[in-house]
């Protein structure tokens, strides 16, 4: 519905939100007293997510919890990362491909470790496309085609509202031009969600029988015979179940695993694999794909940008000659909580804040995007501008389509990318930098 | 008379210890040996300023004395001879070991014996993931040796395995002998639901009362064949803790992992399966 907006306020059409991994690039915001006061065709959601644009009033930069200046601040945090033994650059799936680039050449600088992010959340599925390989799509794709969407373990309806309307199941597809009238849902998951609600059929399974319920699918699909009763036992749920499951796979013209991106746990990464194998086999005989939802973040980019400038895709030690690549030992959980570091750049604030319990002895350099406190374990905190609203730059879509982030809003504080560079320029010209 | 090694350093960074070897410290003076440069964090620094350096190396024999968990790569491409570690120590523990000795008086961190194709590693205490698995990037686990545990282990033991043997004296996490190609796994203790998936080739022995397998994997009876004596055998003689009055029994013998090979048996006590149908 189109709204009435005051005279003075601005239009800026085909904004992108980062409320979701959506990352919907159709929103027209509008700008007025410094502040977005609507968003256009963003669901609500998506309106939170641009109403949130903060205040840009508080400091730019603190030291040990003190407002100080920009340019001391630079100084400071060259001086901490340039004396790390161990230093480790994180966070990057807060902030856009050009920051990240930057980011990865302070870690080489530095020489230090570099990871995506905090929460280890894209570990599994990066393991499982590069053991498996991995069949995927575009988002458009998904809408101009598939006829059968399975929504394993995700709840698109209420994480990623707009999912289903601009990619999945109610579109209107080129291939599919009576959109969700000639497509199937399905959905196995623990509860009855907003997805389920709408589910042409649904499978109700337990979490922890997650793998009995792949193995089962698979084999089916291979065309081996089960026991009903060890099916039954496993999953708890019927062969038949199942059995009528694996035909509607099967009867699919192309048809689209939604899942998310995984835990870092040993069975989440056997089950991502396990996804990437079933949509594998099930591409022997119909057209499949597989699909992880994602989030607002950049992990996707952070995905990118490490693998063109290291040539592995997270968990990268650059404290050797060549880069290393270490999944089982590097990535930012583990050296968080093993206390392997002795000073971390976190492009992220929040995880800098998470971190607190386990950084006793390391030095922590941190940029946040919000009117957040100081972050109170933090040496050096900037405050940059945020991303999408009040500063541009590139995001990675999951299923790695580039979209360009515009800024909408003035911002005193520099985008990331901008503060990041001078963080680069202090270490490589500051005194000392020289030897490293 | 042994060389020691014992770490003075209060640092928690990474230490790479990796080079630090028998076959590669023999051939050197004391003075020398101090020099060897070890990797601490992202710098090079003198093996002596890390650890006290006494004895030497006349017996073949070289020992890690004390805890230290940060000291990682321990007997990494170890060829021959003995290393002793006593106290709890860091990953990669005899990674790419060929030849020679470990023996950890205490637990191991992750990644034990890593990419090893020969030689032996036994442990007194508990290991991490991974123990026994493939390099990044590759596919392949162990190629050969022997790696003993009496402790439990964490996720993925085993996993990619293709020849050679792994006993673990308790219990063991998921992933256990996951893809595994070849080779040979005995478990005394509880292991997490769905060992094998994706396996081969290869036996897994689990000694455990309550054993969940996948539904791809299936019955094919229960015997006493000439291996498991054989192997009974080999574990008496490598004093690893596990309990082969077992092997003297009928034990099951489930295929699998169906939707790979299915060529690979996993041996479970009669009746350690919730449901004795599955077929
Ligand atoms: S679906 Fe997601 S990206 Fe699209 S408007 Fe809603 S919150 Fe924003």
């Amino acid at each position: 519905m189109p709204q009435a907006h005051r005279l003075d306020a601005e239009q800026h059409p085909d904004s992108v939100c980062l409320g979701c991994g959506c990352l919907c690039d159709d929103i027209t915001a509008v700008v007025a007293d410094g502040r977005v006061v609507a968003a256009e065709h963003a669901c609500a959601r998506g309106e939170a997510w641009f109403a949130a644009s903060s205040e840009d009033a508080s400091p730019e930069c603190w030291i040990d919890g003190q407002p100080a200046a920009i340019d001391d601040g630079l100084d400071h945090a060259a001086a901490i990362l340039r004396n790390a033994r161990s230093p480790l650059v994180t966070g990057l799936d807060a902030v856009c491909v050009e920051a990240q680039r930057i980011a990865v050449a302070i870690a080489d600088r530095i020489r230090g470790f570099v990871d995506a992010g905090g929460l280890g959340a894209h570990e599994s599925s990066i393991h499982a496309a590069l053991e498996v390989g991995s069949v995927g799509c575009t988002l458009g794709e998904i809408r101009h085609r598939a006829d059968l969407v399975l929504a394993w373990f995700v709840d698109p309806v209420a994480t990623h509202p707009r999912f289903f309307e601009r990619y999945g199941v109610d579109a209107i597809g080129e291939f599919v031009p009576r959109g969700r009238a000639d497509r199937r849902l399905c959905v196995i998951d623990e509860h009855e969600t907003a997805t389920a609600a709408q589910s042409d059929h649904l499978l109700l399974l337990k979490r922890d029988r997650r793998l009995a319920a792949l193995w089962t699918v698979r084999a089916i699909v291979a065309g081996l015979s089960l026991d009903p009763h060890t099916v039954a036992r496993l999953t708890g749920v019927s062969l038949e179940q199942w059995n009528t499951l694996a035909r509607l796979l099967l009867d699919a013209r192309y048809g689209v695993i939604l899942h998310d991106a995984g835990a870092a746990d040993a069975e989440a990464s056997i089950e991502s694999a396990a996804i990437l194998h079933l949509v594998r086999v099930l591409s022997e005989r119909t057209r499949f794909v597989a699909a992880a939802l994602g989030s607002g973040n950049n992990a996707k980019g952070a995905e990118q940008v490490l693998l063109w400038s290291t040539g592995y895709p997270a968990a990268v030690d650059l404290r050797g000659a060549v880069p290393a690549y270490q999944p089982q030992e590097a990535t930012t959980s583990r050296l968080l909580d093993r206390g392997e570091v002795d000073a971390v750049l976190s492009l992220e604030g929040r995880l800098a804040l998470d971190s607190i319990e386990t950084s006793a002895g390391c030095s922590i350099v941190a940029l946040v995007e919000d009117d957040l406190d100081p972050v109170p374990n933090a040496q050096v905190v900037f405050r940059v501008a945020r991303l999408g609203t009040h500063a541009g730059g590139t995001v990675f879509r999951s299923d790695g389509v580039p979209i360009p982030a515009r800024a909408v809003l003035p911002s005193h504080a520099p985008a990331a990318q901008e503060l990041i560079a001078l963080l680069l320029d202090r270490l490589e010209h500051a005194p000392g930098a020289g030897d490293a | 008379m042994p060389l020691a090694l014992r770490f003075t350093s209060a640092s928690q960074l990474p230490l790479e210890l990796d080079g630090i070897l028998p076959e590669r410290v023999q051939a050197l003076s004391q003075g020398a040996i101090e020099k060897l440069l070890i990797r601490h964090g992202n710098r090079l620094e003198p093996l002596a300023e890390h650890f006290a350096i006494s004895g030497s190396i006349d017996d073949g024999t070289l020992i890690f004395e004390s805890a230290m968990p940060s000291g990682h790569g321990i007997g990494t491409g170890m060829t021959a001879g003995v290393i002793r570690v006593v106290g709890h120590a860091g990953r990669r523990i005899g990674a790419q070991m060929r030849g020679g000795r470990i023996e950890v008086e205490g637990s191991a961190g992750d990644l034990l014996g890593q990419g090893m194709s020969g030689g032996r590693i036994a442990v007194t205490g508990d290991a991490g993931d991974h123990v026994a698995g493939p390099l990044p990037g590759s596919r392949r686990g162990m190629t050969g040796g022997v790696i003993t545990i009496a402790g439990s282990v964490g996720a993925f033991a085993a996993a990619g395995m293709r020849r050679g043997l792994v006993a673990i004296g308790q219990s063991a996490g998921a992933g256990l002998g996951y893809r595994m190609i070849a080779g040979t796994l005995v478990v005394q203790g509880p292991c997490a639901p769905n060992p094998g998936l994706e396996m081969k080739r290869g036996s897994i022995v689990l000694l455990d009362r309550a054993i969940e397998l996948a539904p791809t994997f299936r019955k094919a009876g229960a015997f006493r064949p000439v291996f498991l004596r054989l192997l009974a055998r080999e574990l008496a003689s490598l004093n690893a803790t596990i309990d082969i009055r077992a092997f003297g029994m009928p034990l099951d013998l489930f295929h699998g992992d169906l939707l790979t090979l299915g060529k690979g048996e996993i041996w479970t006590r009669a009746g350690a399966l919730a449901s004795e149908t599955q077929a």
